[in-house]
């Protein structure tokens, strides 16, 4: 398991944020690739933050992963 | 990184060059007090030190045996240098400065150099100045080598400031990973919330709404913060009392009375948590998950049963007078299908069918002697007779009257059922008074022993007042003033920990509020735009709590793990002595610390130095394992005299518990030598051949005058 994989589950573990978006940690245990994938809008979002933003704290990097996961975001919670 | 040889020339004892070669386990460098051990150690600190500006040259480093032979203008040099492994290649560092002695006896240090040599195959690169620093740092991290070197017993505490805490989990689990992602999510928050206000602001339908709402938002965040701020200083100030309380505590330590008192402390507060998780008042779900509800069933059932009898009667009598008729009815009928059996002449078949065919065919009716056309009354006669005359033939077998039951359903004999199973329940219901009664007196019989031990954990407490206040010399007043300060500083730490929860509810509640309207603020205008960005910001919002939390458990798992691997090292380090553990503590100012827990459950205030000693290494040891793990890239334990206090037989256990942990440990120390009948120090050849380590003698070249650094030489020799 890659220390992206483990972030990821790390976050996704949070109960509050299963709820709210219902979903269940358990099914993204295969890893990032397949959360990034997911049908779930906010799981598909954390693995694109972990994966695009790479650890980067370079501010035109973040601006870029942030127009791309509220783009993201607001398309695929509309629906 | 595996270490391989280190080799030191010149350096103050150490005259011209010794050179010891390090085992890839233990190995054991045994020296006597002045003989050179703490000289051997500070030579690798300082080739180590790579923090600074190089050079550092320094006289006080030269040796004064060296510098007393030099000839007028003579020159050598002071080196210490390191052959090692890394990723696969031997590295040597080595750190070295000329000396000269002028005409008047004046030494001038010169050419100060810091080289990396690198083995490549059969090329050897060489890195110097701040390039070879950078190298080995990368080789060898300086935040890692923190965690390395140790002088003395009394500096193994790596928890032994604020900070401690915070730098080791930076250093040594993946929780700065998180950083770069919390700083984007904070950000992402930021402008998430401000593309939605900027969008509701447009929207002039919604916009007073959304701005009542935003302004609760803004005022709940605001009370949160406060809140969350007077909780970090409440939980600083219980903190600072209970570390006063427990100075005192660790002064008194050897007062059996307290040992006492804490043990019957520790007692009371565990048979008062079992006897509060023991009591079951939740009355509200009994009276439906243990049917306590049918409590008062008994003349309800009674009078149920009575009912159904009386309507089970009524049925009856309903069903007997029903029959009654029915079974008139079908005497009739009887009777009129066996009049239709020819007992009346001239019946239906009267004249016969090819009779009154004839007749309608020819339209005449013989029987009265009259016309009898299509359509007219004698011929629709004729033609009603015949078809009455076919149907009867149909209809020859005898037919049931159709009865249509009074009572279509079994509803009686339902209720009779369920009567039935209540009667068989009634036995259990008719306890129920007595299951009830029963349990609340329990309940009320467990509060009473709260009570009790509330007012026993109360006095035990007093007690600890009085013995925490209790020092010799003291005159009454000043015993009563002592007592009266601690009996404050309790108050205060309790007063604190009960603000810290009330603090923690009151932010629990302000929480829910904030969502509550965070969610209406996302509803206002569903199909605008500003709706849109509202639940993405508040997605985003959502997502940033989760890195936050996500961070905080990455520190705890950590920290779990570090004290499992911690209490595997101490259970091996004392083999059997010891059956308590060692708990690694987060406090709430993000400093930690370690304590011993005895088997009882009780903090152990006063550990003998041993004890304390192998759970400062056995967290080295875990802190070294987790990092190979980690990392995955060892390092070597180096510690000058960290047994001092140990007996000789623990030393010995000590180092053959080292010896077979998988580790490159190197111990510079004074063990295994004893006292002949001279006075000299003798090496206990016995006892050193049980260990399983590369071992060294450094020993001082006699004769030596002690008061005359230049007699000074120190010898390196393997045992």
């Amino acid at each position: 398991m890659t220390q992206k994989d483990k972030m990821l589950q790390m976050v996704l573990d949070d109960p509050r944020l299963q709820e709210f978006y219902e979903y269940t940690r358990k099914d993204y245990d295969e890893g990032i690739y397949e959360a990034i994938n997911s049908d779930n809008a906010v799981v598909a979002s954390v693995a694109k933050i972990i994966i695009e933003l790479n650890g980067s704290d370079d501010p035109s990097e973040q601006k870029r992963v942030y127009q791309t996961i509220f783009k993201y975001l607001n398309d695929k919670l509309l629906a | 990184m595996i270490i391989k040889n280190i080799t030191i020339g010149n350096f103050r004892s150490y005259y011209k060059e010794s050179s010891i070669d390090i085992g890839n386990g233990l190995t054991l460098i045994i020296g006597s007090n002045g003989d050179g051990k703490t000289t051997l150690f500070e030579a690798v600190e300082w080739l180590f030190d790579t923090v600074g500006s190089l050079p550092k040259a320094d006289n006080k480093y030269i040796s004064k045996k060296r510098i007393s032979e030099l000839m007028d203008s003579e020159s050598d040099y002071v080196r210490v240098s390191m052959t090692y492994v890394n990723d696969g290649s031997e590295r040597l560092i080595q750190k070295s400065f000329k000396f000269t002695k002028s005409l008047d006896g004046e030494i001038s240090t010169s050419n100060f150099s810091y080289d990396l040599y690198i083995q490549q195959g059969v090329e050897k690169d060489v890195k110097s100045g701040e390039a070879a620093a950078r190298y080995f740092d990368r080789d060898f991290a300086p935040s890692i080598r923190k965690y390395c070197l140790f002088k003395g017993e009394q500096n193994l505490n790596i928890f032994n400031n604020d900070e401690a805490m915070s730098y080791l989990v930076e250093t040594f689990s993946q929780i700065r990973d998180f950083d770069p992602y919390l700083s984007f999510m904070e950000n992402a928050k930021a402008w998430a919330e401000k593309a939605t206000d900027n969008a509701i602001r447009a929207d002039r339908k919604n916009s007073s709404e959304a701005q009542r709402l935003r302004s609760l938002i803004t005022g709940e965040e605001r009370q949160i913060g406060e809140l969350e701020t007077e909780l970090q200083n409440k939980r600083n100030e219980a903190i600072n009392f209970q570390t006063l309380l427990e100075d005192l505590e660790k002064n008194k330590e050897a007062s059996s009375l307290l040992v006492d008192t804490n043990s019957r402390l520790v007692s009371l507060k565990t048979q008062k948590e079992q006897v509060q998780k023991e009591l079951n008042e939740n009355y509200t779900f009994r009276l439906l998950d243990d049917m306590w509800i049918l409590m008062g069933y008994e003349p309800i059932a009674e009078e149920y049963r009575d009912l159904v009898g009386r309507l089970d009667k009524e049925q009856r009598k309903q069903q007997s007078k029903y029959d009654q008729e029915v079974g008139a009815k079908k005497v009739i009928a009887q009777i009129n299908r066996d009049l239709s059996h020819g007992h009346v002449p001239l019946a239906i078949n009267i004249p016969d069918e090819n009779t009154m065919r004839e007749m309608l065919d020819e339209e005449f009716c013989k029987i009265c002697g009259r016309e009898a056309p299509k359509g007219s009354e004698p011929y629709l006669f004729m033609q009603k007779r015949l078809n009455e005359y076919l149907a009867s033939l149909e209809s020859e077998e005898e037919k049931e009257v159709e009865v249509e039951p009074l009572f279509k359903f079994a509803f009686i004999k339902e209720l009779y059922d369920r009567y039935s199973i209540l009667h068989n329940n009634m036995k259990f219901l008719n306890r129920l008074n007595g299951y009830i009664d029963t349990a609340i007196r329990e309940n009320l019989k467990k509060h009473d022993t709260i009570d009790s031990l509330s007012s026993n954990i109360e006095q035990a407490e007093e007690k600890k007042k009085q013995i925490l206040a209790q020092t010799d010399g003291l005159s009454e007043d000043e015993l009563v003033s002592a007592y009266n300060n601690i009996s404050e500083w309790w108050k205060a730490r309790s007063d604190a920990e009960r603000r810290s929860d009330f603090l923690d509810a009151q932010i629990k509640k302000h929480s829910d509020t904030l969502e509550d309207y965070r969610t209406q603020f996302s509803k206002i205008s569903e199909d605008s735009s500003a709706a849109m960005y509202s639940r993405t910001s508040q997605a985003i919002r959502r997502i940033l709590d989760s890195f936050v939390s996500a961070k905080k458990k990455n520190k705890r798992e950590f920290l779990d793990q570090l004290e499992e691997v911690t209490n595997d090292y101490l259970a091996l380090l004392n083999k059997g002595d010891f059956r308590g553990y060692a708990q690694i503590i987060e406090k709430p100012n993000s400093s930690a610390e370690i304590i011993l827990i005895d088997t009882d459950g009780s903090r152990i205030y006063n550990a003998n130095t041993a004890l304390k000693t192998t759970m400062y290494m056995s967290l080295l040891f875990a802190v070294a394992k987790l990092t190979t793990v980690k990392h995955e890239n060892d390092y070597p334990l180096i510690f000058d005299a960290p047994t001092s206090s140990f007996t000789a037989a623990k030393e010995s256990d000590f180092f053959g518990v080292i010896a077979g942990i998988n580790k490159q440990t190197i111990i510079v120390t004074k063990s295994f030598l004893v006292e002949d009948a001279k006075g000299n120090s003798t090496l206990d050849i016995k006892r050193l051949g049980e260990i399983d380590a590369k071992k060294y003698r450094i020993e001082k070249a006699r004769p030596f005058d002690e008061k005359d650094l230049s007699t000074i030489q120190t010898y390196v020799e393997p045992i």
